[in-house]
């Protein structure tokens, strides 16, 4: 089975590393699944979103992302965020506390909503 | 006499309780040197992708955004000074502030106007105890930097970068910001536990390098520049697609690109301060003993010197009594 090595790095630390089948993320202009041999692409990810990458081993990790980029070869992918969470690290009441104290009316309270919103559907957790 | 020993113990009491607190700061900033340093580590990855995009970026589209191109008539300068915010460091802030000097001086002289932002209550107590104008400051994490620490200075600067001086004199322009040319650095570099050197630095405009065949050394994560790798016939490079545009992506990535390298440089300099703190308090701790033992050594000769008196004493006025005595 083709694979390809993906990372996942954000600005602290480095996230999660490995081969990976398929990477699920969302861009400014849309969805996008990663298979190997996909075409070199460099995207910009949507302020605050959610990644999903399935290994090899079949395990999917999932992990919400802000401020994010996605660096495309065909054989590597490479996730660059400004933070990012593993979706068993998330902190689910934390977020949803945060989700109802932001204020969407201004710009960071938006930002901070987006990003627990991010967080809540990483960890699966989202009201639907 | 006795008033002597008082005050000797006294002494010695107080640099005993002297000795315990820099001891405690001591063994402090030895732990927090090695966990800056493992932040430096962790944060190289993000730092060496973000290049590795930027540059493939910078190959493939073209190389005007305004965080790369050389302003004409550069009018204003920002510096940003790097300091802590806490003093027992020796000379960590008089080297960074030096060093900045140096470099406002340098900057006079090309004919810019140097604009202050200051990190770190030393800088800012430095500058204000002068009565020069601080741009913008920010204090209270010196010592353990954030990443969002770094990203709101990023923010800042970015703007006033990009806002440029379309202004007259002290008149914000158009844009009602006083914007800026140049982005400077001065931060310390942490070579080891023994050297750290303040070092000036430019952050934008951004040195490219047309790297054409030769392979660039890998230098400390601050140091990284961007690479534009010129498309030679003989090594064909990827085509990337782009999502969205590239100069929308070249927008979105470089005042990222700007935050990592900062943040990088906030936490050298983090660990360049507890470890020029761990060597003060270390010649403190060293000093604290050397005082002990001195006045140690004072108070038991006085202590000596009292109990001999005390027997003098004594032995003169039996000696008063026996003769007195021997006369009746």
């Amino acid at each position: 089975m083709a694979e390809m090595t993906v990372e996942l790095v954000a600005v602290e630390r480095r996230i999660w590393s490995g081969s990976a089948s398929f990477v699920l993320a969302r861009t400014t202009v849309g969805e996008i699944g990663v298979l190997p041999g996909h075409e070199p692409t460099l995207a910009q990810l949507e302020e605050a979103g959610v990644v999903r990458v399935d290994g090899t081993d079949g395990t999917s990790t999932t992990l919400a992302v802000q401020g994010g980029f996605l660096a495309i070869t065909p054989d590597t992918v490479t996730v660059l965020a400004e933070y990012a969470e593993l979706a068993d690290e998330i902190d689910v009441a934390a977020a949803r506390a945060e989700l109802e104290r932001a204020d969407r009316s201004d710009p960071d309270g938006a930002v901070s909503a987006a990003w627990a919103g991010a967080r809540l559907k990483a960890a699966g957790a989202a009201e639907h | 006499m006795a008033a002597q020993i008082r005050v000797l113990r006294r002494r010695i009491r107080s640099t005993q309780s002297i000795k315990k607190i820099t001891r405690a700061m001591e063994l402090i900033a030895t732990s927090r040197i090695a966990k800056a340093r493992a932040r430096v580590d962790a944060s190289r990855p993000y730092a060496e992708q973000i290049t590795a995009v930027l540059s493939e970026l910078a190959s493939n589209s073209a190389l005007d955004h305004p965080l790369l191109v050389e302003r004409e008539s550069p009018k204003r300068a920002a510096v940003l000074v790097v300091t802590s915010d806490r003093g027992q460091c020796g000379g960590y802030n008089v080297n960074v502030l030096k060093e900045a000097e140096q470099l406002q001086q340098l900057l006079r002289d090309q004919g810019k106007e140097p604009v202050l932002y200051v990190v770190g209550r030393k800088g800012l107590s430095y500058y204000r105890f002068r009565r020069r104008a601080i741009e913008a400051s920010w204090s209270g994490f010196s010592e353990q930097p954030n990443y969002s620490d770094a990203a709101e200075v990023a923010r800042t600067l970015v703007a006033a970068f990009l806002a440029g001086t379309d202004d007259e004199g002290d008149d914000p322009g158009a844009d009602g910001v006083r914007g800026v040319d140049e982005l400077h650095l001065v931060y310390t570099q942490f070579k080891n536990m023994v050297t750290q050197t303040p070092q000036a630095r430019r952050m934008a405009p951004l040195e490219v390098e047309y790297a054409a065949d030769t392979v660039a050394a890998p230098g400390s994560v601050v140091e990284e520049r961007v690479e534009a790798i010129r498309t030679a016939p003989d090594q064909p490079r990827p085509l990337y697609e782009f999502e969205p545009s590239p100069d929308t992506l070249f927008d979105a990535l470089l005042p990222r690109y700007i935050g990592a390298r900062l943040f990088a440089a906030l936490l050298e300099s983090a660990a360049s301060e507890s470890a020029a703190r761990q060597r003060a308090m270390k010649a403190a701790t060293d000093n604290a003993n050397e005082l002990i033992r001195t006045l140690t050594l004072e108070a038991n000769q006085a202590r000596q010197a009292q109990i001999t008196q005390e027997i003098s004493e004594i032995v003169g006025g039996a000696d008063a009594l026996v003769s007195a005595g021997s006369e009746n």
